[in-house]
Parts: C-alpha cells; structure tokens; sequence
C-alpha cells in the first residue's frame, strides 16, 4: 500500500526517513558532545541573561504585572488596569511561547502523520478572543469596578414639630462603618455620599452625628447640643432611586426608608417649668408649691 | 412721556421686583402672616431665623393660624389637620425656648425668674378657640399633636383660659392619654386659681375621681395627677390671701364668654 504525506511518495516499508533522522540526530549531539573542544565557562553574566531570557522569567514578570492590576483594582482608574492587565497578559504569553504542546507520529502503514497541537500563546489568544466577544459585556463590568455612589438623605423628622425649623442650626458628620463619607446639606436635608462596588451589595451601618453649631448660650433649650443616631444599610444597584443628584449619584431607597432624625431635646417634653409662667404666682416667702407631674403622654 | 418719568418709573419697577425676590422675611416685615399660613398649611420649613427676628409677630400669626384650625379639629379631624396643628404648636414651642428667661439671662436657677416674654404675648394674642384647638389636639389620637400642644399649652394655661380643658375634662368619650394630658394642664393653674377657677377645677376633680373609680383601665398614671391636683388645690390653703378666696379679676374674665360643649351646668363663672 502506498500513501501520501504532503504530496510526498514514502517508503512503502516505512523506515527509511525515521532511521535517516534517527542517525541524523546521534551525528548532531556527537559534534555537540566533543571531548576535544571544552566550552568555555559561563560567567555570572551569562547565567543572568540565560535567567532572564527564559520562558519562565517572562512568566513571572506577567504573573507580577496581573497581581499588580488586581491589587489596584477598585482604587486605580480603570484605564490604568486594563493597561496592566493587557502588558501582563502579552508577558506571560511571550513567555509561554507559541509551541506545540504535543507531537504525534504515525507510523501506520506507509504513511507517517506528524500532528502538532497548537499550545502556548496560540491557544490562549484564541480563547481570549472568543471570550472577548462571548463575554463582552462582563468583560466591561469587570473593568468597571470603581465605586458607585448613592446618595443617602438624611432628613428631619417632622413629626415632633420642632427638629424641622432648628435643622439649619446643626452640622453633621457622618460615617459608613467607620469610614468618614463626604456630606452636603441640600435645603433642609443632608446628603452623604456612601459607595459600593457595580453588582456588588455593601452592608454597613451609617453612623449620624448632628452637632449645634452656633455658641452654647444661643442654644434654646428645646435644642439638643449632640444628636447620634445609626441606620443599618444594605447599598446595591436594587437601591438606586431618583437621580436628582446627576446619573451618577442617585438617591438611596433602602428598605429602611426615609432617614429621619429629631434635634429636640428629651427634658424639654416635660411640664416642669410651668409654674414660673403663672402670671398669678404667689410672692416669694410663700410655702413651697408641690411640684408638678412630669406628664409625658 | 418724558425719558426722566420713564427712567423713574423702571427704577421703581427694579425695586418692587427686588422686593418681590426677598421672600418670606420681606413678607413678615411688612406685617402679613400669609408665609405662616403657607408654611403651616404646605410645611415647608420655617426658617428659624425667621422666628427669631420678629417673634412677636410670628406668635401673633400662630395664634391665628390655631384660632381658625379649630373647625377641622373638632369634628372627625383628618390627619392632615393634626399636621397643621403640629407646625404651628413646634414654631411656637421654638419660640417660647428662644425666650425662655433663664436662657437670656444666664440663670441657672429657675425660681424667681421673669415670666417667659413669648409666653405672656402668646396669652395676649390667643383666643379661647386656639385654646380649644390645642385641647382637641392634647386628647387626639395623633401622639405628635398631642406631645407638641400639651407642651405648648401646659405653658400658657393660666386663669384666664382653664375653663378650656376643664370642659374638654367633661367629654365622656375622651381618651386615657387625652385625659390624662388635660388633666396636667389644669394642674398648673391649681395652686393659684381665682375663686371661679379653683371651684371648676375641684368640680372636674370630683367628677373625674368617681369616675375612675371603678375603671378597668391602667388609669394608675392618672389617679396620679389627680392626686397632685389635689395636693396643688389644698396648697392654697396654706396661704395667707389664696387666689381661691378672690374672684377673677377684670381682665382674667375671659372664660365667662366661653361656650361649654360638654360640661354644660358644671362649668360656671358667676361674677
């Protein structure tokens, strides 16, 4: 039987080129292993280039260049990690080489098949690229890890009649697990600006800490002098409302609702001090008026 | 027309524009309560400041504003009906905590001080329907209206508007917490209650003691402040010249025009 490889006719028997090559390479590593000629000796210098002019050091400097990229992720521009990113990934793929990963040789019959799996960088590239365009738009989000901000207002609460009217008389410091977080007063209403990350869920507790900001002695005393309170928030895309703070900064709508806070102070809901607003009062020297109950209902 | 008029009267037009521009403070200097109403009735914010500057006539403007509250409290109130009423009795408790004596002059000790000033020009400017106003709401079912104006009026009860609470005391449907809130009020004037006075308020003293008396109700808080209208009652007699013995003078006799709803024949002032 006669068979063809590459247009080429073969040995029916089939052995002639293999032992061809075979002598051939004994002659190649003969001259190579010549007692009569030494090597010269390498020096520091050469085993430093051999070092680094290997695969496996290009590997390595890749590897170090995707570390880079993924321990700056979230706090570098996201530009900047898809350069690391990329220069890494073309690193170590200059380091893999593009070799084959397999031979096979046939000795069927009179043909002889050599088969060589594409490896290395050609592999790679190619699931790269079908990943690129099946997975695109993960892809995105994956570079898209910078902080998202939602807007947290803080308002107050209404319903004690008072905390509304002396709001604009107090100044708040806010934090998000003990993280300090930049805070605005919009009209009547506070707004902190708390982060997460694209499709990921933070969960914290926001810290609220309203302080009187003018001298002690124009403190009423219907006025607290410090106000703290916490709310317990759960941040995600699922919470993201109205955008009357730009696109990029949209109100939050937790489950907790409307933030309120009250600025009233607690010993003023109480009747003690009415007796020194009875216009009828008794003169000094008089006996002692049995204090009032401190009705709070 | 000649270029001088019309030059004067773009500038008059640049002023009353400008004017126009400045809002609510404007507004309150030339002497409306139309920004009090808004505010009251839409709630927006009533700048502090703005309570400040020109108490007198903001106090002169709530009490208004709680005069004519009174119809949509009285019959089946709706909640925002409750709201108004807590607006108004927050930028009055705020006003009065701006005044308080203690606070302008320094005082850490309380007794001997001067009459809160926002206190006596709120007497002056309230009608007996705001009064009633801050009753109904004292016994409603709504917790904030009923904190804010038991605060404001258990300041400003005094000899001449106790008849109020005494005859919302008289309602036989009133609540625990209403009743309750009402019967402080009337505790304040107590122990210097006028003749009229002190009899309506030993007569609701009676009534509403037999009343609990076999009540199933947690009414122990109750019987509590009753006790202590009984102790601030028989304060007086311990004076030398008690109020109980002097009939209410001339300008303390507002009550004797007021309507009673519920205590009817209970409530007199005979002069």
């Amino acid at each position: 039987m006669t068979a063809t490889t590459n247009g080429v006719e073969s040995d029916p028997a089939g052995d002639a080129p293999a032992t061809a090559a075979a002598s051939d390479g004994k002659q190649h590593k003969a001259r190579h292993s010549n007692p009569n000629r030494p090597e010269p000796p390498q020096t520091l210098w050469d085993h430093f280039w051999q070092a680094v002019s290997s695969g496996l050091f290009f590997m390595i400097v890749g590897t170090g260049f995707l570390a880079v990229a993924n321990y700056t992720m979230g706090s570098a521009h996201s530009s900047f990690s898809f350069v690391l990113v990329v220069v890494g990934v073309a690193i170590l793929l200059y380091g893999t080489g593009t070799q084959g990963i397999g031979q096979f040789h046939s000795h069927v019959g009179a043909a002889t098949y050599r088969v060589a799996l594409a490896g290395g960088a050609g592999v790679l590239a190619f699931c790269v690229g079908i990943g690129i365009v099946w997975k695109a738009n993960d892809i995105k989000d994956a570079f898209q890890i910078e902080k998202k901000y939602l807007r947290v207002v803080i308002q107050p609460d209404v319903s004690d009649g008072v905390s509304q009217t002396i709001f604009s008389n107090y100044v708040a410091n806010i934090s998000f697990d003990g993280e300090s977080v930049p805070v605005a007063r919009r009209g009547n209403t506070v707004e902190a600006l708390v982060y997460y990350y694209l499709n990921r869920t933070r969960s914290g507790t926001l810290s609220v800490d309203f302080y009187f900001m003018g001298p002690p002695e124009s403190r009423s005393s219907i006025e607290v002098d410090h106000a703290s309170k916490t709310f317990p928030l759960v941040l995600s895309d699922q919470v993201r409302g109205d955008s009357n703070g730009g696109l990029d900064f949209p109100a939050y709508t937790g489950s907790s609702g409307s933030l309120l806070i009250s600025l009233q102070a607690t010993e003023t809901k109480k009747l003690e001090t009415a007796d020194n607003n009875q216009r009828s009062r008794p003169a000094s020297g008089q006996p002692v008026v049995p204090p009032l109950f401190p009705t709070e209902q | 027309m000649r270029p001088r008029h019309a030059t004067a009267m773009a500038f008059v037009a640049v002023l009353l524009l400008c004017a126009a521009g400045r809002g609510p403070a404007w507004a309150q200097a030339k002497d409306s309560c139309g920004f009090f109403q808004g505010a009251v009735r839409s709630g927006e914010v009533i700048p502090d400041k703005l309570l400040l500057a020109d108490w007198r006539g903001a106090l002169r403007c709530l009490a208004g504003i709680l005069d004519g509250l009174k119809p949509a409290v009285e019959d089946a109130p709706q909640a925002e009906a409750w709201k108004q009423v807590v607006r108004a009795a927050g930028a009055i408790r705020i006003i009065i905590a701006n005044n308080d004596p203690a606070k302008l002059l320094g005082a850490d000790d309380k007794a001997g001080l001067p009459i809160n000033p926002a206190i006596t020009a709120f007497r002056t400017f309230a009608t007996l329907d705001a009064v009633s106003t801050l009753a109904y709401a004292a016994r409603s079912d709504d917790e904030n209206a009923r904190l804010n104006a038991l605060l404001v009026l258990g300041n400003v009860i005094d000899n001449q508007t106790v008849c109020v609470p005494i005859d919302h005391l008289y309602f036989k449907d009133i609540g625990i917490k209403g009743r309750a809130n009402l019967l402080s009020v009337v505790s304040v004037v107590a122990p210097w209650a006028y003749k009229q006075n002190y009899e309506n308020i030993d007569a609701v003293y009676h009534y509403t003691s037999d009343l609990l008396k076999n009540s199933h109700d947690d009414v122990r808080q109750t019987l509590a402040i009753l006790d202590n209208i009984r102790k601030r009652l028989d304060y007086q007699s311990t004076l030398t010249n008690p109020n109980k013995d002097a009939s209410l003078p001339e300008d303390l006799r507002a009550c004797k025009s007021y309507r009673s709803k519920w205590a009817g024949d209970r409530l007199k002032y005979a002069f």
